[in-house]
């Protein structure tokens, strides 16, 4: 199970592996696939030291996940997670287990939905938000796209599709609303209003959800497109045909039916074993 | 494992100066002492209203590349040991009503080719005929699979990836699950779709599907 649990990586760069140590001591029932739950957690917050995210769930004292030296910038990979009460707790790194968090909020995980929480806005205003990621089918030919601001110093933030403002003024420490937008390869803009803006040339696959994470470290401004989740490009309509009536045992057993007929010609019985042609 | 999670490259985004690494470390001990304030970056002078846009910070930018998922290859065969398949899979896509055509033959599976790659991100289907005319399909027991099983999917680079089964379900193809089956995931899953219930000759085709959901080992 050591592999499932997250995997920290900062935007666009390598896994966090020596940083991290997840103690996993509640392994993650095989929950049934519509009923799982999806978390990842993130820290967004720039001048918010690292920390150790806690991860534990109401009402099974066996299930806790811990995550060390969590910095700006780290995202997560997404976890799956029965549904339930879970409550996300960051410390100051090192510090003990019993001690009082710098900031903790519940989620409550319902079955099939994805969530990011994430530590958010200035450390000294720091919010630890759960954020809805939304995961339902596009509509034909759409990606769903959003906004996260994680820089501090540049305003408020919006995002051009191909000069066309399609998302406008998320403050720091705020995410977007979900837009949709055509699938494909396009050019995403993203505007502060107190800096010069950065294109941001990408392909965004139909059927997928992103997120434009913007990030500032230093003064040395950082975007990126992340891909959340991924659906069909294309959605077939309808049912799937992979049966031909042989014999496969359906509820009425082997799907056989015997024909009885008089042959008109001979006046003989026939007795047939009806088979279908075609699916 | 399949790998699938290792990722490589620089960690010169790491490579955080020291005297940061040592402020962050002397901010948890404030932190520790519970004066949160004291780290609080120090705020920047807003621009005056009306400034000429080089008075206003100029950071620079950095394009973060979109997230590289580890490229996963084609798929070229399914085994699932818990009911004895071990098949080749060939490419399937919609015709133009938009239905999902299943393999020529029932010896074979189907991957579609516009949903995921099993092992990326999101739900790959694989459909395999329950039977033919001629005697069993290539997914005539999948209604036996249950959750725990193993499905292992070979790759054209000869790599492999393992899901674990987590449910199975028949559902009436009259009121096929399409939002639970295609909609957007956030981790690698697969779903192996069959027929099943009865057989209706007057349509020629059975009643329900069987799915089979799965997630990345």
């Amino acid at each position: 199970m050591a592999m499932r649990t997250f995997h920290w990586r900062p935007l666009g760069a390598v896994v966090l592996a020596g940083l991290l140590t997840a103690a996993l001591t509640g392994a993650v029932p095989a929950a049934a696939a519509q009923a799982q739950s999806y978390l990842r957690l993130a820290h967004l917050s720039p001048d918010t030291p690292r920390v150790d995210v806690y991860l534990t769930a109401f009402g099974r004292p066996d299930f806790h996940q811990r995550f060390n030296g969590v910095g700006y910038g780290d995202v997560s990979d997404y976890q799956t997670l029965p549904p339930g009460e879970y409550t996300i707790a960051m410390r100051p790194t090192g510090a003990a287990p019993e001690t009082k968090p710098v900031i903790s909020t519940t989620l409550s995980a319902q079955k099939g939905r994805a969530y990011t929480v994430a530590g958010l806005g200035a450390f000294s205003d720091l919010a630890l938000k759960v954020l809805n990621d939304e995961i339902s089918l596009p509509p034909a030919g759409q990606a769903r796209m959003r906004v996260v601001n994680a820089a501090p110093h540049v305003g408020d933030l919006s995002v051009k599709r191909e000069g066309t403002a399609v998302i406008e003024r998320v403050a720091f420490g705020d995410a977007s609303s979900y837009v949709y937008v055509p699938g494909g390869p396009t050019s995403l803009t993203v505007v502060p209003v107190e800096a010069a803006p950065t294109s941001l040339p990408v392909t965004l696959e139909t059927g997928s959800v992103y997120t434009v994470l913007v990030l500032e470290k230093s003064g040395a401004l950082s975007a990126g497109v992340r891909q959340d989740a991924r659906g069909a490009a294309v959605v077939p309509h309808g049912a799937i045909e992979t049966g031909q009536g042989g014999p496969a045992p359906g509820d009425t057993g082997l799907a056989l039916v015997l024909l009885v007929s008089a042959a008109a010609a001979g006046g003989a019985l026939v007795v047939t074993t009806r088979r279908q042609r075609t699916a | 494992m399949t790998g699938k999670h290792r990722r490589t490259g620089s960690r010169a985004g790491f490579a955080a100066p020291a005297v940061v690494v040592a402020l962050l470390m002397a901010a948890v001990v404030l932190l520790g002492a519970d004066q949160p304030g004291v780290v609080a970056a120090q705020p920047r002078a807003p621009a005056p209203p009306g400034a000429p846009a080089d008075s206003a910070p100029n950071p620079t930018w950095t394009v973060v590349p979109m997230t590289p998922e580890p490229a996963a290859a084609r798929p070229v065969r399914v085994r699932i040991p818990a009911i004895g398949v071990d098949s080749r899979i060939v490419g399937i896509g919609v015709d133009a009503t938009g239905a999902l055509i299943p393999p020529d033959t029932t010896a074979v599976t189907g991957w579609f080719t516009a949903g995921p790659l099993p092992g990326a991100i999101g739900p790959a289907l694989l459909a395999g005929h329950v039977d033919s005319r001629a005697g069993p399909g290539v997914f005539f027991r999948l209604r036996d699979v249950r959750a725990g099983d193993v499905v292992t999917v070979d790759r054209a680079d000869h790599t492999s990836v393992s899901f674990v089964v987590d449910s199975t379900a028949r559902v009436a193809k009259a009121a096929f699950p399409t939002e639970l089956v295609y909609s957007p995931k956030p981790v690698a899953m697969l779903r192996l779709v069959t027929c099943g219930g009865s057989f209706d000759p007057s349509v020629r085709s059975y009643r329900d599907n069987v799915i089979v959901n799965a997630t990345i080992r």
